[in-house]
């Protein structure tokens, strides 16, 4: 079943074209890597599709439900969660007032509630402490629970962001870099724990540099360069392609690497 | 630091009791009304704290609200002689209504542009009572406003008890999902979008609250001054309400409730230094703020009886 199918999908900022005319589909239950060089518009078509910015042209279908368009805090509610490149935690709460954030959305308390202090609301509070303390166990961040995340290094930070992510319980979860500036022990980490989401039926595009971690995990890879898909496949078929060599390596390098 | 401990966690309790108590010591009457005048302050004090602490944007124009909230018990009990009791819910309902007005510019404005915003709606609330003398007496001041209850004391108790169940329902906000959203979007509303709150909603929603309690903090001034007069309700009043929550330390109620005390009563205290007065206020302002980044109390509280996740004896480098 096609979970995410992004048609002609095009978005220009003044003159530039960041993306132009992507046609991804993401296939339940894979692991999807988007790699291309740098600048080739991998974070802005994941920005395309959590809404952060509205295309100029061409659509992105959920469940087959046209989702552009959408205000932003809506398409997290039809099962799409994202972290960013460059972490953005809140960083003055705790790592569990993080991950209680993305917990938001299936929770209901409104203010009347809070203020009088209902039965309701107290129920909720704890089913959602609770929820948040098994999240908290499953990315394995249970010793840190209670410290704020701006004080976390860099690959704690990280974590907490996947966390945050899988409490809104998505269907589909976007990760961008998700290894960037991780050491290698991390990496491994969070190899594990991706996989780790995947077999808990989440499916996953994520954006790579680390070509190792794209070949370990990925089902199916998307190159990107200027703006415009220029290949996909498997990871194996992708290594081969001569497009893809000469995104990254420039013509001239591409026949030294052939040679 | 046992007893610092016990009171951190008993702020609100402790502060209650001590207000309670106050008038059985029978207090000269300029200290009675000063203490009372802390309280009408704290309870808009803390609706600055949901809007400026919790969710962000700063507002000068609260004295505007204020100013609605007084207005509205002053002229609907004067002058349409409603039942007291309406006239008083209708005080914090009137500012709320002039809130959600007041919030859809936050959604487009940030940082000075939407405090220029807040500080000209003050002005043009001011500037109505000045004018609209039919209704509010204009500059000769809307006077022989009646109380709720006819006597100081009943007022007194009355603000008391107005004053912990605001800051009990606060405390409440802040722990709860909402009071979440509102401090994620103060630090970054992008992120707290795509975790799905609807940011638009819940900026709207601290100003409209902000508002409602600035508008039963008037009420509560109409009834303690009994007379309203536009120069009450100025850019400076705004100014000084924000005082307060900066010098309380932003998101803390407590700490609100504190400054509120403080603001109010240091310049009488200083009153004996005369024509230095205003010079020597300002310093000891300066100086409080300069000091602690944080904000006093918080200051305070950090001191006495914070529980670190560090082991204890490691000494923690100080993140700013």
């Amino acid at each position: 079943m096609d979970l995410l199918k992004t048609t002609n999908l095009t978005v220009s900022f003044g003159g530039l074209v960041a993306v132009n005319g992507l046609n991804l589909t993401v296939q339940k239950g894979q692991i999807c890597a988007l790699i291309g060089p740098n600048g080739s518009g991998k974070t802005t078509a994941i920005n395309l599709i959590t809404g952060i910015y509205v295309p100029t042209a061409g659509k992105v279908e959920f469940k087959g439900e046209t989702i552009s368009g959408l205000p932003r805090h809506l398409i997290v509610r039809k099962g799409i969660a994202r972290t960013f490149q460059n972490i953005r935690l809140i960083g003055n709460q705790t790592v569990f007032d993080n991950i209680r954030l993305g917990m938001h959305i299936h929770t209901k308390a409104n203010l009347l509630g809070v203020i009088v202090n209902s039965r309701a609301v107290r129920e909720e509070m704890a089913a959602v402490k609770s929820e948040v303390q098994e999240i908290i166990d499953f990315v394995g961040l249970s010793k840190i629970a209670q410290e704020k995340t701006r004080n976390l290094p860099y690959g704690k930070q990280r974590i907490v962001e996947i966390g945050r992510a899988l409490a809104t319980k998505p269907e589909l979860l976007l990760l961008d870099e998700p290894a960037a500036g991780l050491n290698t022990q991390e990496t491994l980490e969070l190899v594990e724990l991706i996989k780790k989401i995947r077999d808990r039926g989440i499916t996953i595009l994520l954006i790579e540099h680390h070509m190792e971690l794209v070949e370990g995990l990925a089902d199916w890879v998307f190159v990107l360069n200027y703006g415009q898909k220029i290949a996909e496949g498997t990871f194996k078929d992708i290594k081969a392609n001569e497009l893809v060599k000469e995104a990254y390596l420039g013509k001239r390098g591409a026949r030294v690497v052939n040679a | 630091m046992r007893l610092g401990n016990f009171l951190r966690k008993n702020a609100l309790a402790v502060i209650a009791l001590v207000l309670v108590i106050f008038p059985l010591t029978s207090p000269p009457d300029y200290q009675f009304y000063i203490v009372e005048r802390s309280l009408q302050n704290a309870i808009l004090a803390i609706g600055l704290v949901i809007l400026l602490g919790y969710t962000g944007p700063l507002s000068l124009g609260h004295a505007g609200l204020l100013a609605t909230g007084a207005y509205t018990y002053g002229i609907l009990a004067t002058k349409a002689h409603w039942p007291l009791w309406l006239a008083f819910l209708a005080a914090p309902v009137v500012a709320g209504v002039i809130g959600l007005a007041l919030g859809f510019p936050s959604l487009r404005l940030k940082g000075p542009f939407l405090m220029v915003v807040t500080i000209a709606f003050g002005e043009i609330v001011r500037i109505v009572a000045l004018n609209e003398e039919e209704l509010t007496g204009g500059p000769y001041g809307l006077q022989g406003i009646p109380r709720l209850i006819n006597n100081d004391l009943g007022v007194y108790y009355l603000m008391v008890a107005a004053t912990m169940l605001v800051a009990i329902a606060t405390l409440r906000l802040h722990r709860s999902r909402i009071g979440l959203a509102l401090l994620s979007i103060k630090e970054d509303p992008l992120v707290t979008g795509v975790m799905g709150v609807d940011v638009s909603n819940y900026k709207v929603m601290a100003f409209v609250l902000s508002a409602a309690l600035a508008g039963l903090s008037g009420a509560f001034f109409a009834m303690l001054t009994r007379y309203l007069n536009p120069d009450s309700f100025t850019i400076l009043d705004s100014a000084t309400y924000l005082l307060m929550v900066v010098l309380g330390g932003m998101d803390s109620v407590v700490g609100a409730i504190l400054a509120s005390g403080v603001v109010t009563a240091l310049p009488e205290i200083l009153r004996f230094m005369e024509r230095a007065r205003l010079l020597v206020y300002a310093i000891i302002l300066l100086l409080v703020i300069w000091g602690p980044s944080t904000g006093v109390y918080k200051k305070l509280e950090d001191r006495f009886g914070r529980k670190s996740v560090v082991a204890p004896g490691v000494k923690l480098v100080d993140r700013g």
